[in-house]
């Protein structure tokens, strides 16, 4: 019997189901599995960002009890093919690239794995990583991308042609026409800072692999294993059918752990190797160093204007610092495309993309993975102008805004907007904000001498990625579309459960599945029991992509749960019928319970479940036995109109969002204090909206952190300065202000539950913050063009200041 | 190396009791030997709090004291917060709240708050948020933890009780 009638499930603040294991301290990741005669593994790491390995001396490391072996990058590379991710473009630059996920011959970046220990147990492979004795030859590290660009540069990797990896012009409308008829035409050298999402639990892996079987099984946390499994085992040369991949309580990601599969192959080569389960944890310093890091960008970027405040065009010229591997790039690099022109109406636009390596720890995808860096660049640009104008910076927005009667908009790349509101987004905010209020007490505090800032940001993130998107990266590439996978068992007993080909860090996919299928088979949530994370041998199937990343679940995945859910219910009601005795059109399921139409007749899900797996004797021919539900939502998604030239829709959703963000900067010591911010966004429906909040808070709560306190610093030796969270200032509760947050819900047209895929924010809270740094230091005549507010800089700046 | 020590720690009310590397660190002892896994290491240096116990009934980084400093002392990890299957009110509280995502930090911070609430019952927003300073959260921005903690100082006087 159910507990609930599923009515108005989707849209509950339904409570988790995952909060209860992770508050008594059993929940399970990585580090809580011990398996028989498991070893330990620890790597060295390059101490250099640049430097030729001379030669590796593991004797006095062997010779220490308890050590089992010793592999250095060489061994590796003697038995694995280097990772292919980065053939996914097709420059001879690209091509000629080998990674290994450690260093053979030569290290790249500071951190870099050279050998790897396995020990019995971690104390000892640790003391074992300071008797490895590598003979390094530093090298000339090449850090500053712009430099790296020049033919001459030193190559970051050997038998590379350049360290340019991609350049591509995209043009769209009349750039010429734009500017030349401008009456304002602003320029910036913009630079959006190297920064990370660190999440609490660093990467972690168990390999074991079973000989007889030729079964590798890795246990990790990695946010995308189905994808990974298709790397690693090219790499070891086996098929993916044979690894296995479980992931299970995973704590955190934020993109982070969507590039993990360099360690997952190597540790599975150290099970290999060794015939015994192998476990690597990762410590906090070497995941600061060599996990991965988020886009480093600089944009020499221009933007015309008419008088009035209307845009009219842009041009920019990006230097994507991708670091020394391209191992998920260059996609952050041309995530922009996906949402060109953001939330604004302009149609001429110019992006000059170059993509460079450096001798720094690879880039990847990070929340709002190149979104919140092309939000930037727009957003700095129009409150330059602002400022040029002397226009309020909402009232240049409200001049530029796409408007709802324009829905379903098409932007200049064929890109197909799917509904949304964002006049009354910005104006609900400036609301929440109560910015004439705040407008009024700046013009006081001013006079008092105060540096009080205001900052706006809009910003569109786009969801529900194209596969086609890889047809810009390599001419011909015959992929397209996205899809979700899902599948709902009812067993002979009556019990539901489900498993979906995501996998959850935090995300609430347990609850809001549940939720669903609890509405579409009339149940209550606490009916069904939703798989907890990854197996691959048992998770419903899906293709290589299966993972989260790009808020994927809420689009692709919310559809396979919903198709599996209506072929579940299909079939309920047709084995209903078949016992109740009559066509299946004279019945229907209420909570729970096949019923006989207008009468109380009726059988539970206990008697439907058995009579469907063990009566089968009786089925009709044209009555499958067993009620199995499984669906793959396939997105209305085309490929490309044009990949070389840029153009098709690239997202199946375009989520927006604003921010605002009120500061006083402190005279004497720089400090950026934040006395008020406000957030909004539109995911579509939500299916929870506690969910909904929380995910918000947690963007912004990155956002926010990464223009104040968060930075990834290299000295000009190449090494990171920042590798503990003693000086990578992860914020704690106190640094952080009260967040105020609203969603609104505007459907998303092309999904079948209206949702859009959330809190990822497009870099609003960010450049809100930064907007707000601006608008406080404007009287002093200070412009800033880095998206990080350093203290120091900005007291600099103050004393300097001619106005002061 | 040094000789190895016998260390014997009470971990909410239990005895373990074992021979260990002096150098081993609480964390290990709690995790490893007494497998009591729900105390967790996030960063090795005492910033990030996942680590965080009660010993003698004070919050310490077990990641950072060595196991045989914790010698004949009594601990209070995760696994002895909540009674017979029943959440502890702030356990309660912060599932109520929405207080905990992906729940890497959440034992650590869960016996932070409740160290906060045993030494001020009914602490302000600005003390909530000091009070769980030692402690890093990457998925909420805090906000739905500091909103569960004060929650649930009002709900009474009790809820910094010691389970034990």
């Amino acid at each position: 019997m159910s507990t609930g009638t599923g009515k108005g499930v989707i849209g509950q603040a339904v409570k988790r189901k995952e909060d209860k294991r992770l508050l008594i301290g059993k929940g399970i990741f990585v580090d809580d599995i011990v398996l028989p005669e498991m070893l330990f593994a620890s790597f060295v790491r390059s101490p250099y960002a640049h430097a030729r390995i001379k030669g590796i001396d593991a004797s006095g490391a062997m010779k220490l009890p308890g050590v089992v072996s010793v592999v250095t990058g060489e061994e590796f590379a003697s038995f694995i093919k280097p990772l292919e991710a980065h053939s996914l473009l097709d420059t001879s630059a690209a091509e000629s690239l080998k990674d290994y996920g450690i260093a053979v011959k030569k290290a790249i970046y500071h951190g870099e794995p050279v050998a790897a220990v396995v020990a019995v147990d971690k104390y000892v492979a640790k003391d074992a990583i300071g008797l490895v004795e590598v003979n390094y030859d530093p090298l000339h590290p090449v850090l500053d991308p712009e430099e790296s660009m020049d033919d001459k540069a030193v190559r970051v990797q050997d038998g590379t042609p350049s360290n340019v990896v991609w350049h591509r012009i995209f043009s769209y409308g009349d750039l010429d026409k734009a500017f030349s008829g401008a009456d304002l035409v602003v320029k910036s050298r913009l630079y959006f800072h190297r920064v990370m999402t660190a999440p609490l639990e660093p990467y972690a892996v168990i390999a074991s692999f079973d000989k007889g079987g030729g079964i590798l099984t890795i246990n990790s946390n990695s946010s995308h294993p189905g994808r990974d499994a298709f790397l690693i085992a090219r790499s070891l040369n086996m098929s993916p059918n044979k690894v296995r991949m479980i992931c299970q309580d995973n704590g955190g990601s934020f993109g982070n752990k969507n590039n993990m599969y360099p360690y997952i192959m190597l540790v599975g080569y150290l099970a290999m190797k060794t015939g015994r389960p192998v476990k690597w944890i990762m410590e906090r310093n070497e995941h600061l160093l060599a996990s991965s890091h988020g886009n480093e960008m600089i944009y020499y970027g221009e933007m015309a204007f008419k008088n009035d405040g209307t845009i009219l065009g842009m041009k920019a010229r990006m230097i994507a610092d991708e670091g020394s591997e391209l191992r998920s790039e260059p996609r952050g690099a041309t995530n922009w495309i996906r949402q060109l022109t953001s939330v604004y109406r302009f149609r001429n636009i110019q992006m000059d993309i170059n993509c460079v390596l450096t001798n720094k720890c690879p880039t990847a995808s990070m929340r709002s993975y190149g979104k919140q860096q092309h939000s930037f660049l727009i957003e700095s640009l129009i409150e330059k102008a602002a400022r040029q104008l002397t226009m309020d910076p909402a009232k240049i927005r409200f001049k530029n805004f796409i408007l709802p009667k324009e829905m379903p908009y098409k932007n200049p790349t064929g890109g197909v907007y799917d509904g949304g509101d964002y006049p009354t987004c910005l104006k609900r905010t400036l609301k929440m904000v109560g910015y004439e209020a705040w407008r009024e007490r700046q013009r006081k505090l001013r006079e008092e001498g105060k540096l009080i800032g205001i900052g706006i940001s809009v910003a569109m993130e786009a969801y529900g990625g194209n596969k086609s998107q890889m047809a810009l990266w390599r001419k011909g590439l015959k992929s397209s579309g996205d899809t979700g996978s899902a599948m709902i068992k009812i067993d002979a007993e009556g019990h539901v459960s489900a498993s979906v080909d995501s996998m959850s860090m935090g995300h609430s996919h347990e609850t809001t599945t549940a939720q669903i299928i609890a509405e579409i088979l009339t149940l209550s949530p606490d009916d069904i029991d939703v798989f907890p994370g990854f197996d691959s041998w048992i998770t419903a199937y899906g293709e290589r992509g299966s993972g989260s990343y790009g808020s994927r679940f809420g689009i692709v995945h919310h559809g396979a749960i919903l198709g599996a859910a209506q072929k579940m219910r299909e079939k309920i009601l047709r084995h209903g019928a078949f016992m109740l005795g009559i066509p299946v059109k004279k019945v229907d399921l209420v909570q729970g319970r096949v019923r006989v139409k207008g009468t109380k007749k009726s059988v539970g899900l206990k008697e439907v479940g058995f009579n469907a797996w063990m009566n089968t004797g009786v089925l009709p021919k044209n009555l499958e036995a067993g009620l199995v539900a499984h669906h793959v939502y396939n997105a209305p998604l085309k490929p490309l109109e044009a990949p070389e030239l840029g153009r098709g829709n690239f997202s199946l959703t375009y989520s927006y969002g604003a921010a605002v963000a009120v500061v006083e900067i402190d005279r004497e010591t720089g400090m950026t204090s934040l006395l008020k911010f406000v957030c909004l966004e539109d995911p579509g429906k939500c299916i929870n909206p506690m969910v909904c909040e929380g995910q918000v808070h947690g963007q912004i709560g990155h956002q926010m952190s990464a223009a104040l306190f968060e930075r990834l610093i290299y000295d000009e030796d190449g090494r990171l300065l920042t590798s503990t969270f003693k000086d990578y200032l992860a914020p704690t509760a106190a640094d952080l202000p009260k967040l105020e947050t609203a969603i609104m819900e505007t459907p998303a047209l092309f999904t079948p539950l209206g949702t859009r895929g959330m809190a990822e924010g497009g870099g609003a809270p960010l450049v809100a913050v930064v907007n707000a740094v601006r608008d406080a230091l404007s009287p002093l005549g200070i412009e800033l063009e880095n998206s990080y507010i350093e203290p120091e800089d900005i007291l600099k700046r103050i004393r300097g200041s001619s106005h002061r | 190396m040094p000789d190895r020590k016998r260390v014997e720690i009470k971990i909410n009310g239990e005895s373990y009791s074992a021979e260990v590397e002096p150098r081993l660190l609480l964390v290990d002892f709690l995790r490893g030997i007494a497998r009591l896994t729900g105390t967790h290491v996030g960063c090795d240096s005492s910033n990030c709090g996942a680590c965080t116990v009660m010993m003698d009934g004070v919050t310490v980084k077990s990641c950072t004291l060595f196991a045989v400093q914790a010698n004949g002392r009594e601990i209070l990890t995760i696994e002895g917060v909540a009674k017979d299957g029943d959440l502890h009110p702030i356990q309660q509280s912060f599932r109520d709240h929405h207080a905990l995502q992906c729940g890497y930090c959440t034992p650590g911070m869960v016996l932070s708050a409740l160290f906060l609430l045993s030494k001020k019952p009914n602490p302000t927003e600005r003390e909530v948020r000091l009070g769980v300073s030692g402690n890093l959260c990457r998925c909420t921005g805090y906000q739905n933890i500091v909103d569960a903690i004060l929650a649930a100082a009002k709900r009474g006087g009790q809820v910094g009780r010691r389970p034990t």
